[in-house]
């Protein structure tokens, strides 16, 4: 198993979610959507560069847009050891937080 | 009307999105405005966030290519350049010299410092330090009296100790053998930890004993074991030796012969008595600088009344490599800024040879451009790609440092021995670490520039545009603007370079040996260097005058003169300015002059038979103390008076800021140009003060002869003998061959200049031929199209010779101005000769014809193979 970082978690949270239709774009609004959080397209292409180089992700380019300059998408999924990983990771954090939510919202009140 | 991205954002993203991952990124830019659009966002806003996310992608992407990790290279690297070494071994032959006499000339400035300074021999610590003093930017001994007071007052030094250098005539055993001495105190052989392997050092008490150093032991006394105690005469006294030292001992530098050093304190104070050389040893917990205060502190209290003399005069504590160099500044090299400024110029010739040899891998790797444009399609990264060419050709260009380093470490010595320059026994001019080092840092860095950038550029683009090129590689011209501006450099910098080398070479071929210098009979002068070994100034004017009355008794020689340098010898330059206050109008000149001087006796021109143009020579009234006269040449008076007569005018000598100036000097007298240095500029100007006997120890004497020189040089040295015990003949020879540091330092710049053009040059052709050829070869599928339309072939041969023949005309007209001024500045500063201009001219037309052969067979031979080609197969290459 590789360590994955925040960001690589929640793409390929996204690619999982998105299933045949993830491709750059798709995968930053999605994030966007569910998170509330701006990533730039350039983070979302060079970390998927990245898990592809790890072979978590599989890419594939797709067909050529008419009124895109020809340029094509690159679509992902998930490979099986990038769905192994990103359970490990899920499951690591859901072990350490499991039993902590209430007194973590707790604090948060506190605060407010 | 769908609206459109933002022309900013769109430019900031063909600037910097680029490299094998741009047309996905771009495509999801363009995704992500879209989907703005779609979700009802205003164009307005959509812009701005289109435009935030093109600065933050370009950001991810540059930091995501830098990346250490995506740089790491690999023993696959390391085998892959070997490979490519082994098959491209015509390239990597070119490459490997080209680096490998440019490292070692751009290593060369710093290993030189390096080398020269150095701690002595037994001072690893440097607690070694000499002391004397700077008088703005020149280096003076220290005194006899420095040395009392120093060592009774100064509390930071653990001992002190002090030498001067002398000449002794030894004879012993029948023969007479004339050689340099050290007279030093004894304390010399203990800073030094310096033991002898026969007998003992000297001791503080010792007087008429001498310690002799392994060679002369050798080469004088046969290595005679029983060399303790034997007696010899010197200067005609009795001595007993007493010691030898070991072989790597020739303290200061290559001497071979110490003696007691009696210095009697006559309380003379600071800067008062005869000159000596100063150094100790720090003492224990005390640093350089605060035992430089002490001195100062020292020296203001002690010289109060003499505030004149200390104005200028600082006393310093340095380390011991000012003992025997006159650094220009008490911080050596390296605090010189003239010194980097050498140093960036000898760094040029590498960079010139890493673009050249970056122009042949260019031509090289674009063969390879398909195999580029496969792998970055298979996934290969463009850090991948980039950093195993760098590697590649970091193998190379360590193969070619080693080369250089072997040739740095072999040369230095046997160019020296050849030159018959003698370095300090402490001097290792060999490799060192930090030389090793530079050298990969210089391998490196040509890695980068010769290896990485050709590829980096042909890498620049998106997958899909790398194999559309890889695939028309054959069938157009792909360098454009780079290799034009790459071919134009380069002709450029060969057209200096032989214009700067035709120029010296000339100018050196322009001062062989002549038979006469500026009318002085040069063939017929015997030169010799008399040194009287003493300090007693009347003893020194007994032995000059005997000698010179028994050389002019002799029926062979016509005249004898003496002074500080003769007509082909190196005048020293000093900075002089004339009088303003003078009613006449002067001639538009400079406030201060850069004069050559001499100091010459009384009968100098008249003995060598050169008249005055005005005014008188000197005479005995000239040698009064408060006499202060001066005589000009020629062409300093034309200079600073112009037709004005300059008899009773005023001069004085200044420093170089005119901050200080001694007395006025009044002109009596004009003569004409008499030849300041080898070089015999016509140009220069020359001033001439009085030289009574005994005044300078040694001096240069004139032996005017009816026969050959050479011949009567023994003579003179037995005449020296029989007119004082203590007298010391030198370096005899005819002034007509005589060539001093001037000539040499033009020697070996036209010697190192000459090998590097010639480098220049034929990396220049080769560059030149690789390139071009190539590009023509490109060139096929359009030629046989052209020929296959019915187009004259001459004109298809014409068009593509035009191309080359109009870069490197582009190169020449780029390069001749600079070698017009360089050529100037050197020749201005070597003085002209008047066969200068045609052999700069000739060098310059034969440079040009071997690059116009090479460029027109570079395009001749492709082209002529494509015209022979059937327009079909032509065709079929595309």
């Amino acid at each position: 198993m590789s360590h994955l970082g925040e960001l690589e978690q929640l793409i390929l949270f996204a690619v999982t979610a998105l299933k045949d239709d993830a491709y750059g774009g798709a995968i930053r609004a999605h994030i966007e959507e569910r998170t509330g959080r701006v990533v730039s397209s350039g983070a979302i292409s060079t970390t998927l560069g990245r898990l592809e180089e790890r072979r978590l992700v599989h890419g594939r380019f797709g067909a050529p847009t008419p009124g895109r300059a020809g340029r094509p998408r690159k679509y992902y999924s998930l490979t099986p050891a990038g769905a192994r990983d990103l359970q490990e990771s899920y499951n690591t954090i859901r072990a350490m937080a499991g039993d902590l939510l209430p007194r973590l919202n707790a604090l948060t009140e506190q605060e407010g | 009307m769908t609206p459109h991205r933002s022309r900013i954002g769109r430019f900031i993203a063909t600037l910097f999105i680029r490299g094998t991952d741009a047309p996905v990124t771009l495509r999801d830019l363009e995704d992500a405005f879209h989907d703005d659009i779609d979700r009802g966002m205003s164009p307005a806003a959509a812009r701005r966030r289109d435009l935030k996310n093109t600065c933050a992608s370009a950001v991810s992407l540059w930091a995501n290519a830098l990346r250490p990790s995506a740089w790491r290279p690999s023993l696959t690297d390391v085998r892959l350049g070997i490979r490519t070494i082994i098959k491209t071994p015509g390239l990597s032959l070119v490459a490997v010299c080209a680096l490998a006499i440019g490292i070692p000339v751009g290593l060369a400035p710093m290993h030189a410092v390096d080398a020269l300074e150095r701690h002595l021999p037994g001072d690893p610590n440097g607690r070694l330090r000499t002391l004397c003093y700077w008088r703005d930017t020149v280096h003076e001994h220290a005194t006899t009296g420095d040395f009392h007071l120093w060592k009774s007052s100064l509390r930071s030094f653990d001992a002190l100790a002090a030498y001067r250098l002398t000449s002794v005539n030894i004879d012993s055993s029948g023969a007479t053998l004339s050689t340099s001495a050290v007279e030093t105190t004894a304390s010399t052989f203990d800073l030094l930890h310096a033991s002898p392997m026969r007998g003992r050092v000297l001791r503080a008490d010792d007087e008429n004993v001498v310690v002799i150093g392994h060679d002369l032991w050798r080469a004088q006394f046969a290595g005679d074991p029983a060399i303790v105690g034997r007696q010899i005469r010197i200067g005609g006294a009795a001595f007993s030796i007493v010691g030898v030292m070991p072989q790597e001992f020739r303290f200061p530098t290559s001497h071979q012969l110490w003696m007691p050093l009696r210095i009697p304190d006559d309380g003379a104070g600071p800067h008062a008595g005869g000159e000596l050389v100063v150094f100790g040893r720090l003492a224990d917990g005390v640093t350089a600088d605060s035992a430089q205060a002490e001195l100062q502190t020292l020296t203001s209290s002690v010289a109060i009344d003499r505030a004149a003399t200390f104005e200028r005069l600082r006393p310093s504590v340095l380390p011991t490599w000012h003992l025997s160099f006159g650094f220009p500044s008490p911080g050596g090299l390296r605090a010189l800024p003239e010194f980097y400024f050498i140093q960036v110029l000898m760094l040029a010739p590498l960079l010139v040879a890493c673009v050249n040899v970056g122009l042949l891998i260019l031509a090289q790797t674009s063969t390879r451009a398909s195999e580029f444009a496969v792998r970055t399609a298979l996934g290969a990264s463009r850090a991948r790609i980039l950093t195993q060419v760098f590697v590649e050709f970091l193998v190379l260009a360590v193969v070619a440092a080693g080369a250089g380093l072997l040739l740095f470490d072999w040369l230095p010595t046997r160019l020296l021995t050849a030159l018959g320059i003698t370095l300090p026994y402490w001097i290792d001019a060999g490799l060192n670490t930090a030389t090793v080092l530079r050298a990969l840092v210089l391998a490196a860095g040509c890695a980068v520039i010769a290896g990485v950038a050709p590829v980096f550029r042909m890498t620049s683009r998106s997958i899909d545009v790398n194999i559309k090129r890889a695939r028309a590689s054959r069938s157009g011209t792909r360098f454009g603007g780079l290799s034009t501006a790459l071919i134009v450099t380069d002709v450029a910098v060969a057209v200096i370079a032989i214009g700067v080398a035709g120029g010296l070479w000339a100018k050196v071929q322009a001062t062989r040996p002549s038979e006469s210098v500026d009318g002085v009979r040069a063939a017929e002068i015997l030169s010799v260097t008399l040194n009287v070994a003493s300090t007693d100034r009347q003893a020194i004017s007994r032995a000059q005058t005997a000698l010179i009355d028994r050389l002019r008794s002799e029926p062979d020689v016509r005249a004898v003169t003496y002074a500080t340098a003769l007509p082909r010898m190196d005048h020293p330059v000093r900075m002089m300015e004339v009088d303003r206050d003078a009613s006449v109008v002067v001639a538009p000149a400079p406030d201060a002059f850069k004069v050559r001087t001499a100091r010459i006796a009384n009968d100098y021109f008249d003995q060598l038979k050169q008249p005055l143009v005005a005014g008188r020579a000197f005479e005995a009234r000239d040698l009064q103390k408060d006499a202060r006269t001066i005589i000009v040449n020629t062409t300093f008076a034309q200079r600073a008076f112009g037709s004005a007569n300059p008899i009773g005018r005023r001069v004085r000598t200044t420093t170089s800021d005119r901050a200080t100036a001694g007395p006025w000097l009044e002109i009596v007298g004009v003569v004409g140009h008499m030849g300041l240095h080898a070089l015999t500029p016509s140009h220069d100007d020359g001033v001439y003060l009085p030289l009574a006997e005994g005044d300078v120890n040694p001096v240069r004497l004139a032996i005017w002869l009816r026969g050959d020189p050479a011949a009567f040089a023994p003579r003179v040295h037995e005449l020296a003998r029989a007119a004082d015990a203590n007298a010391v003949i030198a370096m005899p020879v005819a002034l007509s061959e005589m060539f001093e540091g001037d000539w040499y330092f033009l020697n070996a710049m036209v010697l190192g200049v000459a090998v590097l053009v010639g480098v220049l040059l034929s990396l220049a052709a080769s560059a030149l031929y690789a390139i071009l050829s190539l590009i023509v070869s490109q060139r096929t599928r359009e030629i046989g199209i052209r020929v296959a339309l019915g187009a004259n072939r001459w004109r298809i041969a014409r068009d593509v010779a035009r191309r080359a023949v109009i870069q490197i005309a582009i190169g020449v007209l780029i390069g001749l101005p600079f070698t017009g001024m360089l050529s100037y500045e050197l020749l201005e500063i070597t003085g002209a000769g008047s066969s200068v201009p045609v052999a700069l001219a000739l060098a310059m037309a034969l440079g040009l014809l071997v690059l116009l052969i090479v460029s027109l067979a570079a395009c001749t031979v492709p082209t002529l193979r494509a015209l022979r080609i059937a327009p079909v197969e032509a065709l079929k290459e595309g």
